[in-house]
């Protein structure tokens, strides 16, 4: 069944390769990696993505040019009233996720290469890796919430697989568990908001869903919960959040990204910087046509977007695992992304997602860099001086730590620029005050804490241990390949965003694919004041770029060189530096108030109605033990004497006429 | 009214005959009880006006197969008393099946078209009509097939009964004559060179 | 002489025979050619016989048209149904004697052995075909007779005959009473057509309605005997374990389909009329059979005595289609009994390669421990018992999917939901053996025969089972299709 609404030009045999390339390249490695390996393996995954980016690039061109695609290809399910089409729906909005996820996937397919050389696990991890990216690509490119939810558990189950890459150390299966429970939590709301979606729309087509909101909205449709009563739209959009928070780390979901760095570091720029833990973003710009009629949606996206952000930013402070200031950075820069999804500026959030997957995957496949030179040693404390050693990594390094702290003109300051201005013109009463807050003060933070890392391991004293000393040398050309790729992104695409895409401009690029009410539209009102040249929006303009400039410059006093500065602040404020340190102590307390208490109730299940009843009296010496007594009898009866089976047929035939008889 | 009584007779003594069948202590009394069965059955027959199938029955049956059936009895050293035995085990149970089954079976029997008067009546044919053409008529033409399936039936059961029976034995001795006709010289002497 | 005049024309349609006379006299020339052939090329008649199935399989296949045939007076028919079914006989028969080709290659007489088959085979399709009861009893005694043969044909083996013997003096008893019940209904119909005899049961009155159903009381009785329904199974284990393993592959599959077959003519053609009746008589059936296939089996040592019990359980699935008495059953039997034959020869064909010298290899745990030493044969083991238990997305899911949701359609969930339930109990027996491949320690030494048909047969059936199991559609479609003939 192929039934195509809109095509223009657009070949669906294109689009649906983007997608299955990588499928074929997991699973051809996948199951013939023993008999492959690594020089096949690699060869052929390789190959298909960058095949696969290739096409992305391809149709991002096209779709530039006007061209969109929205259609079913065939139908998954047809259950009674539930019909579940496999389709796609191909706008702006989608290419440019599509064209991220393939380039930063190939770079990262690349720098595995040789960051995972040797490892036993090699095929497996392309397999992974591919089968990521196919699943990431049907999560973007999906035409349903069906598609959205398989793409959405898919990339949850390979993030799993990849954080629990090393399973014989604990830690990392710990990591891959808490990864997955948490986001079960997330995903269980997602899921909620998936059967809302069906149960008030009937479809859940995102075409057809779209079109059939403000008709809900009109409705006024309400449900009560716990005696508050919501409107439909806003428990849809709330419930769908809550999956999104959860696959983006947002608080308090956001424990196990930290976590998740247990993975190799390459799955750390693929999945849990640039691609998976955006898909909540992705997610909300999507819906945008329905997040926009639920004030109440946008503000708890907001809120709960600022909070992360500032709360993961004053972590960072503190860190000394290379990855985990990265990993929180991560959530911060995600609750920016949302801040600016609840502000109604859903380009701009986007415009972020896209940057910040060059400059964090670049950042993460550095420090993996690093981390491979210093033979696994993660800690910042003992590095330093490493600029000797690994020139191109210490380049690239400083062109991400610049574009996450938002310096001109790299990329992040363009985009991050435009989601503070975003939030300082929107009125959302006190809930825009505290994100505008949040995100402004979060600016200094990032550019500190980017930088307290980036000095610590290139600049200070040499701590490297001496043993390590020796090992000391720049990666080969696979891994440093990828990272200039990276760095070019990093560098240009806030640019290129701004002057070509026009993304920071009102309803310009993404018109069409992402609905914005124009009462919320703060570009529109940054667009107002632009023109009004009366007033002086000196600080609005240019108070996140001094903020990132102090940051910076408090940064470089502090590390650059090795000063007491950090010592005397840490024993001022002895207290604050242990919170931090402990991450606001958000492990502690789920330890303490849910999960003794879970697990309590699992001991009590697993005595009671697991060796109690299933093990005990009810199942195994009841039900099973009565089958057996059954089979051994009748077995009895069977005593191999013809007289025997004859008189049972005879028994048979009588039963059968006697009852007959008796009811005829 | 003659007709009735003889079917009750025949019919009676057939069923009196079957039971002997099962009943008899001797199993050689069981063979001639079972003769005397298919005596009455063919007695049946010839009230039927089928005398062809009636003479067919005693000639085949008694003639050939039950004579066959005695000399394998013969043969045969089989202990009655062993196979009888548990048969009071069984009676007890075995019995009241039996009688309600038999009551059931005589309950529908008696019912329905079997006494309706709208029953067909037969009516005897005249003596012009040859009861052998008959049926040769009818077998030949509208029952061909089932004619023809019958007849490989019984060379499947020819050629089971030779292939379950007729082999050789691993273990005895035997002429091989056709070989002991065909060998020549050169198989049994061999020239030596003195 | 009395001038006879022949009151009937000669036969029309007798092409639609040819399938079966290709059979009937290729039987015949097996039998001759194996008695001037030296002991050493004895083997041809297999091939011979192999070329009888295919060469009537084609014939089939042609002579069938979309519109259903009659000949000799309306005694057989030619359509879909009948031709679907024979299809299957074929197969079942290729398979057989594929299985045969080594296991029999010692014996004497083997010439006599194809022959046998082809003649069982012959009363097969005439079953199928019949449309009144002559023609369905005799193939019925054409189909016994060759198979009690079949069954004790290595005389040398005390089970064997043993196993012959228990079941011909069985199967007589259930000759008998299927004649006793065909007697009533002819007495009370005063017809042997099914046609015939259906609209005169829709005509008459409830005088003689006793009697009818002890007709078909008895009539039943007699086909169950032949498609082992518990009460009627007992004699199915020990036929099974003493018979040839070739053979007992063979009567799974074959007798089965040609029994269902004919009863869902009889049922659909003699006896819609009492359909409440045989729905509550077979109803009590489908039960016991679930119960004791399922249940008995758990109690089994020996793979064949299990799949004894396995095959009554899997009968008591089939007879829900009938219970279902409608379009969606009988489609759902012919699924069932499609995917059943591939399930079936797969499983003895690797039954059969665990003989070896001196040792039977019918012991569960003879399978110890076969995954290490052949992990292809015991995948393949593995994938037959995992479908035969009905587990998703294998063959023998969607044939068991397909008679439940028939029969739960039909308005009898009590009795879908304790056929999930025994398909529950009865999954406990199947995947007990893949423990034994995969989690045992091996005993025994395997040194499996290289035969290529062997494998062929392994790999083909796997590949089928798994290829149904995900894409059902096209065997589901061919089975309804083929019922056009019936309803």
């Amino acid at each position: 069944m192929q039934e195509v609404l809109t095509q223009e030009t657009l070949s669906t045999v294109e689009l649906l390769a983007i997608p299955v390339l990588p499928l074929i390249g997991a699973m051809v490695v996948g199951l013939f990696g023993w008999f492959l390996k690594e020089r096949l393996s690699h060869w052929i995954t390789c190959t298909l993505v960058i095949a696969s980016t290739v096409l992305s690039i391809h149709v991002f061109i096209q779709v530039m040019g006007g061209a969109s695609f929205h259609g079913n290809f065939w139908t998954w399910i047809i259950s009674g009233d539930l019909d579940i089409p496999i389709g796609m729906m191909i706008d702006r909005l989608t290419t440019v996720m599509m064209m991220t996820v393939t380039i930063v996937s190939a770079c990262v397919h690349i720098y595995t290469i040789g960051y995972m050389h040797g490892d036993p696990g090699y095929s497996r991890f392309f397999s992974y890796i591919s089968a990521f990216t196919f699943s990431m690509l049907v999560l973007v490119m999906g035409n349903s919430f069906f598609t959205l939810f398989f793409g959405w558990e898919a990339v949850g189950l390979f993030s799993y697989l990849l954080i629990g890459f090393w399973y014989q150390r604990e830690t990392a299966t710990v990591a891959a568990m808490k990864a997955f429970i948490v986001n079960r939590v997330g995903d269980f709301g997602f899921a909620v908001g998936i059967l809302a979606v069906w149960y008030y729309f009937g479809t859940v087509e995102y075409s057809k869903v779209f079109a059939a909101v403000p008709a809900l909205v009109e409705s006024g449709v309400s449900l009560s919960f716990l005696s508050w009563d919501v409107s439909a739209i806003t428990f849809i959009c709330l419930a769908l959040f809550v999956g999104a928070m959860g696959k983006s780390g947002q608080v308090p979901l956001h424990v196990w990204l930290p976590d998740s760095m247990e993975g190799p570091t390459p799955i750390s720029a693929l999945i849990h910087a640039a691609t998976m833990v955006t898909a909540g973003v992705f997610m909300v710009a999507r819906l945008s046509p329905m997040f926009e009629y639920s004030e109440v949606a946008l503000a708890a996206v907001v809120l709960v977007g600022a909070t992360t952000a500032w709360m993961c930013a004053t972590i960072g402070l503190v860190q000394n695992d290379i990855k985990r200031v990265i990993a929180y950075s991560t959530c911060s820069q995600l609750g920016y992304m949302f801040v600016a999804c609840g502000v109604s500026a859903y380009s701009a959030g986007i415009f972020h997602l896209m940057t910040h997957a060059y400059f964090k995957a670049l950042l993460f496949l550095a420090a993996g860099s690093v981390i491979h030179a210093v033979m696994a040693e993660q800690d910042i404390r003992k590095m330093g001086q490493l600029r000797k050693y690994m020139p191109v990594t210490y380049v690239t390094m400083f062109l991400a730590a610049l574009a996450l702290s938002g310096i001109p003109p790299f990329a992040g300051f363009f985009s991050k620029d435009l989601i503070i201005e975003a939030t300082a013109v929107r009125e959302m009463g006190w809930v825009s005050d505290v994100a505008y807050y949040a995100v402004i003060s979060g600016v200094f933070m990032t550019a500190f804490y980017t930088f307290r890392m980036f000095f610590l391991t290139f600049h200070n004293s040499d701590r490297v241990p001496a043993e390590t000393k020796a090992h000391l040398h720049e990666s080969p050309k696979v891994i440093t390949i990828p990272l200039i790729i990276l760095a070019v992104g990093a560098v240009l695409s806030g640019w290129i965003g701004v002057t070509y895409l026009e993304m920071g401009e009102l309803g310009a690029y993404f018109d069409g694919s992402i609905f914005v009410l124009d009462q919320h539209n703060p570009l529109m009102k940054l667009q107002v004041l632009e023109h009004d040249h009366g007033q002086s929006h000196f600080w609005l303009e240019n108070g996140p770029l001094i903020l990132a400039l102090s940051g910076i410059g408090v940064a470089f006093l502090m590390y650059f060189r090795e000063t007491k500065y950090p010592a005397m602040i840490a024993n001022t404020l002895p207290r604050l530096h242990t919170f931090l340190l402990n991450k606001w102590y958000w492990d502690e307390l789920y330890e303490k108030a849910i999960i003794r208490p879970t697990r309590h109730l699992g001991t009590w299940f697993w005595q009671k109605g697991d060796l109690g009843m299933i093990d005990g009296k009810l199942i195994h010496t009841g039900i099973v033990d009565s089958i057996k007594e059954a089979a051994a009898r009748l077995r009895a009866v069977q005593t191999g004497m013809v007289y025997h089976y004859a008189y049972a047929m005879v028994i048979g035939v009588f039963g059968f006429l006697t009852y007959l008889m008796l009811n005829a | 009214m003659l007709e009735t009584v003889f079917f009750y007779l025949f019919g009676g003594l057939a069923v009196l005959a079957g039971m002997g069948v099962v009943l008899a202590h001797n199993t050689m009394h069981s063979v001639m009880f079972l003769i005397f069965c298919f005596f009455n059955a063919a007695g049946l027959f010839f009230l039927l006006d089928a005398e062809f199938i009636g003479i067919i029955l005693i000639l085949i049956y008694v003639g050939a197969v039950m004579v066959l059936f005695m000399f394998v009895i013969m043969m045969l050293d089989v202990n009655r008393a062993k196979l009888r035995e548990g048969f009071l085990q069984y009676l007890p149970m075995g019995g009241i099946i039996a009688v309600i089954l038999l009551v059931e079976l005589i309950a529908s029997a008696s019912s329905g078209v079997f006494v309706s008067d709208e029953m067909v009546q037969a009516v005897h044919l005249g003596q012009e009509v040859n009861n052998t053409v008959e049926i040769g008529k009818e077998l030949y033409t509208k029952y061909l097939l089932g004619f023809e399936v019958a007849a490989i039936i019984l060379l499947v059961a020819l050629v089971g009964a030779i292939v379950l029976t007729l082999r050789e034995r691993k273990d005895a001795k035997y002429q091989n004559i056709s070989a002991q006709v065909n060998t020549r010289k050169e198989d049994r002497l061999r020239k030596v060179k003195m | 002489m009395a001038n006879v005049t022949f009151p009937f024309p000669f036969p029309a349609n007798m092409e639609i025979l040819l399938p079966e006379i290709i059979i009937a006299v290729m039987a015949m020339v097996i039998l001759l050619f194996d008695l001037f052939v030296s002991k050493e090329k004895k083997q041809i008649s297999a091939w011979l016989a192999i070329a009888t199935c295919i060469a009537a399989a084609i014939t089939t296949v042609n002579v069938t048209g979309s519109e259903s045939m009659m000949t000799f007076y309306g005694f057989f028919v030619q359509d879909y149904f009948a031709a679907f079914t024979k299809l299957l006989m074929l197969a079942a028969t290729v398979f057989g004697i594929i299985l045969s080709l080594d296991y029999m290659k010692e014996e004497t007489n083997i010439g006599e052995y194809y022959a046998l088959m082809l003649f069982a085979l012959l009363g097969m399709m005439l079953m199928v075909s019949a449309t009144n009861f002559i023609t369905m009893y005799l193939g019925v005694e054409l189909m016994a007779l060759s198979v009690y043969v079949l069954v004790g044909y290595q005389r040398d083996v005390l089970r064997s005959s043993e196993a012959a013997l228990k079941y011909f003096i069985l199967g007589s008893l259930s000759s008998g009473m299927l004649l006793y019940g065909i007697s009533f209904l002819y007495g009370t119909t005063g017809n042997f057509d099914f046609n015939l005899i259906g609209e005169a049961l829709a005509n008459s009155g409830d005088s003689a309605r006793t009697a009818t159903l002890v007709g078909m009381l008895f009539v039943l009785a007699g086909m169950a005997f032949k498609v082992s329904v518990a009460p009627f199974h007992m004699w199915t284990p020990d036929a099974y374990e003493g018979a040839p393993t070739p053979v007992t592959a063979f009567m799974s599959v074959g007798p089965k389909v040609a029994g269902f077959a004919i009863l869902m003519r009889i049922l659909v053609d003699a006896m819609p009329a009492l359909e409440h009746d045989y729905v509550t008589v077979l109803l009590w059936m489908a039960v016991l059979s679930l119960a004791v296939g399922n249940i008995a089996a758990i109690a089994q040592r020996n793979i064949k005595r299990m799949m004894a019990y396995s095959t009554i359980g899997h009968v008591g699935f089939v007879l829900l289609g009938l219970i279902a008495a409608s379009p969606e059953g009988y489609a759902a039997i012919l699924i069932y009994m499609t995917i059943y034959l591939f399930m079936t020869m797969g499983t003895f064909a690797i039954i059969i390669l665990m003989r070896r010298d001196g040792i039977q290899g019918e012991l569960l745990d003879d399978f110890a421990g076969m995954s290490k030493v052949r992990p292809g044969y015991a995948l393949a083991m593995g994938l037959m018992m995992f479908s035969l238990a009905g587990i998703p997305f294998l063959g023998g899911f969607w044939a068991k999917f397909a008679v439940i949701a028939a029969v739960i359609d039909a308005g009898h969930l009590y009795l879908g939901l304790a056929a999930i339930m025994f398909s529950a109990i009865g999954a406990f027996y199947y995947i007990r053996v893949v423990k034994y491949i995969y989690f045992d320690e091996e005993r025994v030494a395997f040194n499996f025969s290289d035969n290529v048909l062997m494998k062929a047969t392994v790999a083909l059936t796997s590949i089928i089972i798994v290829v149904i199991g995900v894409y059902p559609d096209p065997v589901m479609d061919v089975c309804r299709m083929a019922l056009a003939g019936l309803v």
